[in-house]
């Protein structure tokens, strides 16, 4: 075993958090992709695409940083132990950044998919047009959210207080 | 308080008089309010948090009073947790565990869960992963609390002699006076005096 495969340990673990937050991060982009596909009927498209991205970005980073924070929870113990026997604030960052970056980018390509489908079914939103470059977007939207989400809860669970973890 | 290089010092006391506390901050995973705390002649508050990682992975084995074992991880990888924070290489870290587990007699379980493990094996468990790296400072809170006297009879011999023939420093927190008189030196904690140091025969 090597510190990739430790990793992978954690990153494998799919409990119901990690489930929830790939519903989440699925319905959050669906929504925005469908809003980001809707053409606005009158003012400037591109503003529209921005504000409806950041958004998108906003609900996805809250969603992941509260979906973290639970596993967080659970695992305090666990990651106390890891830093009492030498493993350091990096190793302990990679395993809650790397599992919110697979949780997000799970939800974001569930979340297109189910965007794609729902707008070709429902036409009755807008006009519904689709490009690799909107597809992309939303994507990098929704990875970004969930590194964001991420990253805070991984600061947090590197910087715990080895002693206090490990008594539970 | 010192304990010089090579010693077995045996911290004893009441429950509540911080012998699990005095273990943390040798460790360095505590910090002192009053005072400082200095392990291989480092002052451990004035290092940097890298500093510190890296001597807990190289230089210090602790055996918590709790084993804390993961459970996801089988017996083996459970011993070659230290070893991969201490950047041992990975034919080692699997040779190194397996001779741990070869030791304490748990080679037949080392691809078990440790939920499969008795709280004795999974104590004896424990103390190989806190040897695997070879620490030059070995810190034990309570290390037979969950084992019999046959075990205990396997461990004593094993930790005296890793202290002896090794060279190494041990710090044992205990209540055991079996334990105790294995040491070469007994710490008395008393709350609310400070260190009463006994030296044994």
């Amino acid at each position: 075993m090597n510190t990739t495969d430790l990793l992978f340990r954690y990153i494998k673990e799919l409990g119901v958090e990690s489930s929830l937050g790939v519903i989440g991060g699925a319905a959050s982009i669906t929504v925005c992709l469908v809003a980001a596909s809707t053409r606005p009927m009158e003012g400037d498209a591109s503003i529209y695409q921005l504000a409806v991205s950041s958004i998108g970005f906003l609900i996805v980073a809250t969603l992941l940083s509260l979906c973290m924070m639970s596993e967080l929870l659970l695992k305090r113990q666990e990651i106390g132990i890891l830093r009492a026997l030498g493993a350091g604030r990096r190793v302990v960052m990679a395993i809650f950044l790397s599992k919110s970056i697979l949780i997000g980018t799970l939800g974001s390509v569930v979340g297109i998919a189910l965007g794609c489908v729902f707008t070709v079914i429902t036409q009755s939103i807008g006009q519904p047009y689709y490009s690799g470059e909107l597809i992309l977007r939303t994507l990098t939207v929704g990875c970004a959210g969930s590194m964001a989400g991420g990253l805070y809860v991984a600061i947090r669970a590197s910087r715990l207080n080895i002693v206090e973890t490990i008594r539970g | 308080m010192t304990v010089k290089s090579g010693e077995f010092v045996a911290v004893t006391g009441p429950t509540g008089t911080g012998k699990t506390t005095l273990l943390n901050l040798i460790a360095g995973l505590d910090f002192p309010t009053r005072g400082s705390v200095e392990v291989f002649s480092k002052d451990l508050s004035k290092l940097t948090e890298s500093e510190l990682v890296s001597i807990r992975a190289r230089n210090i084995g602790i055996v918590f009073q709790k084993p804390h074992l993961l459970s996801k991880l089988t017996v083996i990888e459970n011993v070659e947790l230290p070893l991969i924070f201490s950047s041992s290489s990975d034919g080692d870290r699997e040779e190194i565990a397996a001779e741990m587990l070869e030791l304490i007699g748990l080679s037949k379980k080392k691809h078990l869960s440790p939920s499969n493990l008795s709280a004795g094996e999974i104590r004896k468990v424990a103390i190989a992963r806190a040897l695997a790296t070879d620490p030059a400072l070995l810190l034990l809170d309570e290390p037979m609390s969950d084992l019999d006297n046959s075990t205990i009879d396997i461990l004593l011999p094993l930790l005296r002699g890793y202290n002896y023939l090794h060279n190494r420093t041990i710090v044992i927190a205990t209540n055991s006076l079996k334990l105790a008189k294995l040491a070469s030196r007994e710490i008395r904690l008393r709350w609310p005096e400070l260190v009463v140091n006994a030296i044994q025969d």
